[in-house]
């Protein structure tokens, strides 16, 4: 589904990413842990096009991307829920989930409404609200319901938890799962939060330094001492 | 998250001390203001050479003056900030009778000319009145939907008068004829502006656009042969009503306003037309806007002013979005400018000064960035307070500003900030929660 080979990207004179291989597969949820600088968001954001990969090859259903402009990679059907949600303040729920319609026709716009007040049926409540006016974790669930109006056929998820309360965590978490079950989307996580994403994640990779130190399924990555003692240990 | 839980509103009344010393300040700076304002006057000298004359009595007097009526401030006030939230009795107001505001506001507007109030100085100001509300629903586009700070859109309105007048003058050419002319002109100055610039962020993209507004005023009056420079154009055919011209004794085989309605020639109905013409074309932009708001393009425009990030994330193009934005923009600015051509029979360059840059902006800003209804009433502001003060003479732009100081501090977000959502979902069968 979506292959990232041998990846460099730099900001300036920084590498961000020392060549990063990484592969998502149809139905799979695939996490990507890491410390702060690790190079995660870089990850993703560079799957998107923006920075663009300065060497290293990424492949959306065996097509090319790397070099295509972000817009046209999320009208192939990547869908992201950025980092800091980044939803509009000014602009209602409703009208945010409408942008997030921008890359479809259209005409299955009711039916998808539906099924994201059916998932997060707190949007369907407060759907003439301000986005600004809403509470981090509804704001979370805005920013996923509105990459999941676009369609997609992947969606990247850059720390959904960041800032979140506890209790409302564990409902992003499972709205994930519900996501990807229910639709068998692929998803590709990016977490501090590392043991939940785990818990969740198919497979995961293990990022430090811009390079992928560690990978596996999100089992053996729980079980790994040394993923413990560095990502785990210390509160989840 | 810390906001949240800031202590409860309990007003900090400051000591005495604290407000002498703020009243010391304000009188400080109005000293420093006042002493080359007030305190130097430049007289004839005994040899017919300028010199300089000193009143330090009424520089002490202004600042004197500062100094009471900041502390007379500080005590009204009690420590209560002067500035209104945004969505004070005002917007709540408009936001829910704004349909039948605007209704009220257009029976109005068409009933003018035929009130008892009104005359040729009335049906004069209103049409100014009337170009401004358009200029500045324009403009609207570009700054108050799209957020891009456009501070040279005058250039568009100078590229529209300009396009009249030659198309116009050289090619003979109708008003009607010229006016589609004119807005593609301007819409195609709008994306050459844009397509270099729009990588440009805030400060940076104003800057560039101002350079460009005076580029544009540059041009028109080195490019003797075309513009003929800084003499303008004189001249350009005056518009008539669908070919039937407004003049007392028509052409050959012409026949004037007057005479196919059987009226009496009288000056007035040109000047009447022309305040109809600018109504329509004002009311043409307003549609225009309330419409593309509630499209795709208007909607994303919005986003783009809130998050340009997200926006990319979303797959919105976001060059090709500020670029319509720019185009449309300027397309409305090119229609006011061949209204303005028509209406006034010569343009020059003066005409199209920084100034009329920062007016259409003022308005936009004071009107609520993005409100409609707000830009008619920052436009009946700025270009009927300086008819109002007309008495005062000398003073007269002293008192405008000021009034412009004191809006901004009561109202620092514009007169109307609401901002009203481009859809509603109607509440569903069975859904639900609504």
């Amino acid at each position: 589904m979506l292959e990232v080979q041998d990846v460099v990207a730099r900001y300036g004179a920084i590498e961000a990413l020392r060549g990063v291989s990484i592969r998502v597969e149809r139905g799979e949820i695939v996490t990507i842990i890491g410390a702060n600088g690790a190079g995660k968001s870089t990850l993703l954001m560079t799957i998107c096009g923006d920075p663009r990969a300065a060497s290293g090859r990424i492949l959306f259903e065996g097509r090319d991307i790397t070099h295509l402009p972000t817009y046209d990679i999320v009208r192939l059907g990547i869908a992201q829920a950025p980092e800091g949600r980044r939803i509009f303040p000014r602009m209602t729920v409703l009208e945010n989930l409408m942008m997030g319609a921008v890359p479809t026709d259209g005409s299955h716009f009711e039916e998808d409404l539906e099924r994201v007040f059916a998932l997060f049926p707190r949007l369907r409540e407060r759907r003439h609200q301000r986005g600004g006016t809403l509470s981090g974790g509804e704001q979370q669930m805005l920013c996923i319901g509105r990459a999941l109006m676009a369609r997609p056929k992947l969606l990247l998820m850059d720390e959904p938890s960041l800032g979140i309360a506890p209790i409302l965590v564990r409902q992003i978490f499972e709205a994930i799962v519900a996501i990807n079950r229910e639709r068998g989307l692929p998803i590709l996580l990016v977490e501090q939060n590392a043991y939940q994403a785990l818990r969740i994640a198919h497979r995961g990779y293990v990022l430090a330094g811009g390079r992928v130190v560690k990978q596996g399924t999100g089992r053996q990555l729980l079980a790994d001492p040394e993923v413990r003692a560095a990502y785990l240990e210390g509160g989840h | 998250m810390t906001t949240a839980i800031r202590a409860p509103a309990v007003s900090v009344v400051p000591g005495l001390g604290a407000r002498v010393k703020d009243a010391a300040l304000a009188a400080f700076v109005a000293f420093v203001l006042l002493a080359p304002i007030l305190g130097m006057e430049t007289v004839p000298g005994p040899d017919g050479r300028l010199t300089l004359d000193f009143h330090f009595d009424l520089v002490a007097i202004g600042a004197l003056g500062v100094f009471l009526g900041r502390l007379a401030l500080s005590f009204a006030l009690r420590g209560r900030p002067l500035a209104r939230a945004a969505a004070g009795p005002l917007s709540v107001f408009v936001s829910r009778y704004g349909n039948w505001l605007g209704v009220a506001g257009l029976v109005f507007a068409l009933a003018l000319p035929l009130m008892p109030f009104s005359s040729r100085y009335v049906i004069d100001v209103a049409t100014t009145l009337v170009i401004y509300v358009m200029l500045g629903w324009g403009l609207n586009i570009v700054v108050g939907l799209a957020g891009l700070l456009d501070l040279g859109y005058v250039a568009f309105y100078a590229v529209g008068a300009y396009s009249y007048a030659l198309f116009a003058k050289w090619f003979g050419l109708g008003f009607w004829a010229c006016l589609p002319i004119a807005g593609v002109l301007a819409a195609v100055a709008g994306i050459l502006l844009g397509f270099p610039v729009l990588r440009l962020r805030g400060d940076y993209l104003a800057i560039v656009t101002l350079g460009f507004g005076e580029i544009i005023r540059l041009v028109l009056i080195n490019w003797h042969e075309v513009t003929g420079g800084p003499n303008g154009i004189a001249d350009i055919p005056r518009p008539s009503f669908f070919g039937f011209p407004f003049t007392r004794n028509p052409g050959e085989g012409e026949i004037a306003f007057h005479q196919l309605f059987g009226l009496e020639f009288s000056t007035m109905h040109r000047v009447v037309f022309l305040y109809y013409l600018a109504l329509a074309l004002a009311l043409v932009t307003n549609l225009f806007v309330l419409r593309i708001r509630k499209l795709p393009i208007g909607r994303a425009w919005e986003a783009l002013r809130e998050d340009e990030i997200a926006c990319k994330a979303l797959g919105i193009n976001p060059t090709n979005t500020k670029l319509t934005a720019f185009a449309l923009g300027a397309m409305f600015g090119g229609f006011a400018g061949s209204f303005f051509a028509t209406r006034q029979g010569f343009i020059s360059p003066e005409s199209f000064t920084f100034i009329e840059s920062a007016i259409i902006l003022a308005i936009v800003v004071l009107g609520g960035m993005g409100s409609q209804i707000g830009v008619v009433l920052a436009a009946a502001v700025i270009v009927l307070l300086p008819e109002i003060a007309r008495e005062l003479e000398t003073y007269r732009m002293l008192f405008f500003g000021a009034a412009m100081v004191l809006i901004m501090i009561w109202r620092p977000r514009g007169l109307l900030a609401h901002r009203e959502p481009t859809l509603r979902l109607h509440p569903r069968p069975g859904g639900g929660g609504s």
